[in-house]
């Protein structure tokens, strides 16, 4: 009877056990999913106020998903079916847009479609296939995008390849960054309209000079001697451009936007505009009890007469400390070819859109919801030419469709890849390729510093 | 004296942002009979081209944007860079012009502001011309003989917002290589001298399209520089508001929308420089006004039968 007993007891500790693991994927909080049919992924998401301790020792006033900054990951496989019932318990309209996910018009969660304040909404949709990748979500309703990602509404997304070349016995980790700024009070801080600091964040997009990894700040990650990990990447800061480096150790850089790359790529550091995402291999270099710290290097981004005096600051983002457990024997290599990406061919293009980029404007325009400002059909494959007119980098974002850059600077680009954020420095072009598969409706294009899209550096593009 | 050549520069370096241009552009490794290249306002920045060959150069100036813009082409000194100039000329200029718009202080004292606050170099750098205003749709053409070098090209009026349209991004290296270029300047039906406290204009200026030399023959002692902007006016327009709205200083000068209509000019060249422009004319009162000496008489007021 006693036997019986610690059996059952050692039976549910370990469902329990198995229970706390599946709600924790990549270090972050899953949504959970209330549907027990195979292929459908059902959630709750809420976004409300809430009162939570970003920086250690003090309470802040947030917005959160599911109470919490960032909110919880959603983890979706090709094939799936999602289901999100939202529910808005703010003060004000909002969206959730699925930045980069292919899906219908009505379900981009764009200002087209705002959520009034005590409002519900059902967003649904499909996973297409070779669509695995990391992506994220985030509120974009017109003019307040920034205040509100800046109050803490954005959280991940994970989608998986049922024949993902890289094994799952890789530790993964998924890395959201972000950064803000608080006052004396620990309040988080916008710049007073007519300030100065307004006109420097309306210019460059608000900075905050307090970085956070997930919900920490320099946060300690483990990694064995001889491992190797795999690092999803998001940056999901207002304006801030990461340059990511990790001391004495290379990355293996194996996937952006929209998944994994044809061939991984050796690099010493990756740049990362905001909204893009990177999909790295971290191998464990070093000696057991050693540590080492992902740091964000100076990177120049600004106007010359609006970079911040310390922009040349080398940032601390993380530490990475060695186990002391002995190296790991049998290395992991990863494969040569990840996977085959289809190729979208200049040939099949049959228009090319020009984008000036100027400081809070596009084509000289700025953001009109009454208007289209380009029209495609569906099915089309065309060119955009993204030029950057001015001294600052703009990461340029097309809704609802992955694209492949073809050229930079009218230089071909090392190999193909799915995009949906371009980030095109001052007085550079980028062109990217890309077809209207499948969703026609009015899909906005913008920038993605946050400041500049809730100024109007926005449009429309109507595919029908 | 140094106020006074503040003065001057400061119209001049207030329009520091530069506008991106995209144009054709001449390969930099062969000489070219055809010297001609196409800069593109917009609101706020120029498409122009990075590179282009040393010589006399024909700049076809087309205003995409909505609002007005000229083009002013600088020279820093040797050894300072665009980015110099972006961040150690506009920064004094844009303070200046919020303490002249959001504090109210006086003319006299932004003036005395940007002589502490600019770096010594910016009194050595040279403005070697540029477009008069044009307004939104409108296209100019301007000759100038460009020496190797780097130069900076920018448009220093306010937007509605009161914003310096150089600050907002319209700003923009320009490098002229020493490829030579075997283009000839223009033959001009008009010439236009300016002197100190004079603008004299030779030619029959009638109705039609007409091709201006512009020749600084000396700047004034006291430091101000000369240039030309031609604005079509209505026949009660009082030349002092036009002067008046010329002053970047004043809080609604240069800013749009503009009290009339301009159609081009040459922006500031050195002493002793000779640059081109092109204007239509119709029937009616033009004013021919040097934006910095214009109330000093360097303007003319005339009426095209």
């Amino acid at each position: 009877m006693l036997k019986k007993l610690f059996f059952v007891t050692a039976l549910i500790l370990c469902c329990f056990a198995i229970s706390i693991a599946q709600t924790s994927v990549a270090g972050h909080p899953v949504l959970e999913n209330l549907s027990s049919e195979p292929g459908i992924v059902e959630v709750e998401l809420t976004a409300s106020q809430e009162r939570l301790s970003l920086v250690p020792g003090v309470e802040t006033d947030v917005y959160a998903y599911n109470g919490r900054v960032p909110g919880p990951l959603l983890e979706v496989s090709e094939g799936d079916s999602v289901i999100v019932h939202f529910k808005n318990n703010l003060p004000e309209k909002t969206t959730v847009h699925w930045h980069g996910l292919h899906l219908p018009f009505v379900m981009d969660g764009s200002p087209f479609h705002p959520v009034g304040p005590g409002e519900t909404f059902t967003y649904a949709f499909r996973i297409h296939e070779g669509t695995a990748g990391t992506y994220w979500y985030h509120p974009h309703p017109h003019h307040r995008t920034a205040w509100q990602v800046g109050m803490g509404l954005y959280g991940g997304i994970i989608i998986r390849d049922h024949n993902d070349p890289l094994p799952d016995t890789l530790t993964e980790r998924l890395l959201i960054l972000s950064d803000n700024r608080f006052d004396d009070d620990g309040q988080i801080e916008f710049a007073e309209t007519g300030s100065r600091q307004k006109r420097v964040d309306d210019m460059n997009g608000r900075e905050g000079d307090v970085l956070f990894v997930n919900d920490e700040i320099m946060p300690e990650l483990t990694i064995r001697s001889g491992e190797v990990q795999r690092w999803r990447i998001v940056n999901a800061s207002g304006a801030r451009i990461y340059r990511l480096a990790l001391e004495g150790h290379t990355f293996t850089h194996v996937g952006s936007d929209g998944g994994l790359f044809e061939h991984p790529v050796e690099v010493d550091e990756i740049i990362l505009s905001n909204g893009e995402r990177a999909e790295l291999l971290v191998y464990g270099t070093g000696e057991p009890g050693s540590s080492i710290t992902l740091r964000d290097l100076p990177y120049d981004r600004y106007m010359p007469m609006f970079r911040p005096s310390n922009w040349e600051k080398t940032n601390d983002l993380l530490t990475l400390l060695y186990t002391d457990e002995k190296p790991v024997q049998e290395p992991f290599e990863v494969p040569e070819t990840l996977r085959k990406i289809p190729e979208l061919t200049l040939d099949d293009a049959t228009e090319t859109r020009i984008m000036r980029m100027t400081n809070g404007k596009i084509n000289s325009r700025t953001m009109d919801m009454n208007r289209v400002d380009e029209t495609a059909e569906l099915g089309a494959t065309e060119i955009w030419d993204i030029r950057n007119l001015v001294g600052m980098d703009h990461p340029f974002h097309l809704h609802g469709f992955q694209f492949q850059v073809i050229d930079r600077n009218g230089e071909p680009v090392s190999q193909r890849k799915w995009k949906d954020t371009v980030n095109v420095p001052g007085f550079e072009s980028a062109r990217f390729i890309v077809r209207y598969d499948n969703y026609p409706g009015l899909w906005m294009f913008h920038c993605h510093i946050l400041d500049h899209e809730d100024q109007g550096m926005m449009g429309v593009l109507e595919v029908k | 004296m140094r106020i006074f050549k503040i003065l001057v520069f400061s119209s001049i370096i207030a329009g520091l942002i530069t506008v991106k241009a995209h144009a054709q552009m001449h390969s930099t490794d062969a000489s070219h009979s055809d010297h001609i290249i196409t800069i593109l306002a917009e609101d706020y920045a120029f498409q122009a081209p990075d590179v282009i060959p040393q010589g006399w150069t024909t700049i076809e100036f087309s205003n995409e944007g909505n609002e007005d813009h000229f083009l002013l082409i600088a020279k820093p000194p040797e050894g300072k860079t665009f980015d110099d100039y972006a961040s150690g000329v506009l920064i004094p200029f844009n303070d200046v012009w919020y303490a002249l718009r959001d504090d109210g202080i006086s003319q006299e004292d932004a003036m005395g502001k940007l002589g502490a606050d600019l770096p010594e170099w910016f009194w050595a750098v040279e403005f070697i011309g540029g477009t008069g205003i044009i307004p939104a749709g409108a296209t100019t053409q301007i000759t100038l003989n460009l020496e190797p070098g780097s130069y900076v090209i920018e448009c220093y009026m306010k937007n509605e917002d009161g914003e310096l349209h150089n600050v907002e991004g319209m700003m923009r290296e320009l490098t002229v290589t020493e490829s030579p270029s075997e283009a000839s300047p223009p033959n001009a039906d008009i010439a236009i001298t300016l002197s100190n406290f004079e603008m004299m204009i030779d030619g029959d200026l009638k109705p039609g399209k007409h091709s201006f030399s512009v020749h600084v023959a000396e700047h004034p002692e006291q430091g101000f520089g000369h240039n030309v902007h031609v604005a079509r006016v209505a026949p009660d327009t009082d030349v002092r508001e036009v002067q008046r709205y010329m002053n970047f200083m004043e809080v609604d000068g240069l800013q749009t929308p503009a009290p009339v209509q301009f159609i081009g000019g040459m922006h500031i060249m050195p002493q002793g420089n000779t640059g081109y422009f092109t204007a239509e004319l119709e029937p009616g009162r033009y004013l021919f006004l040097s934006e910095y000496t214009g109330h000093l008489g360097v303007m003319q007021d005339v009426t095209i039968e």
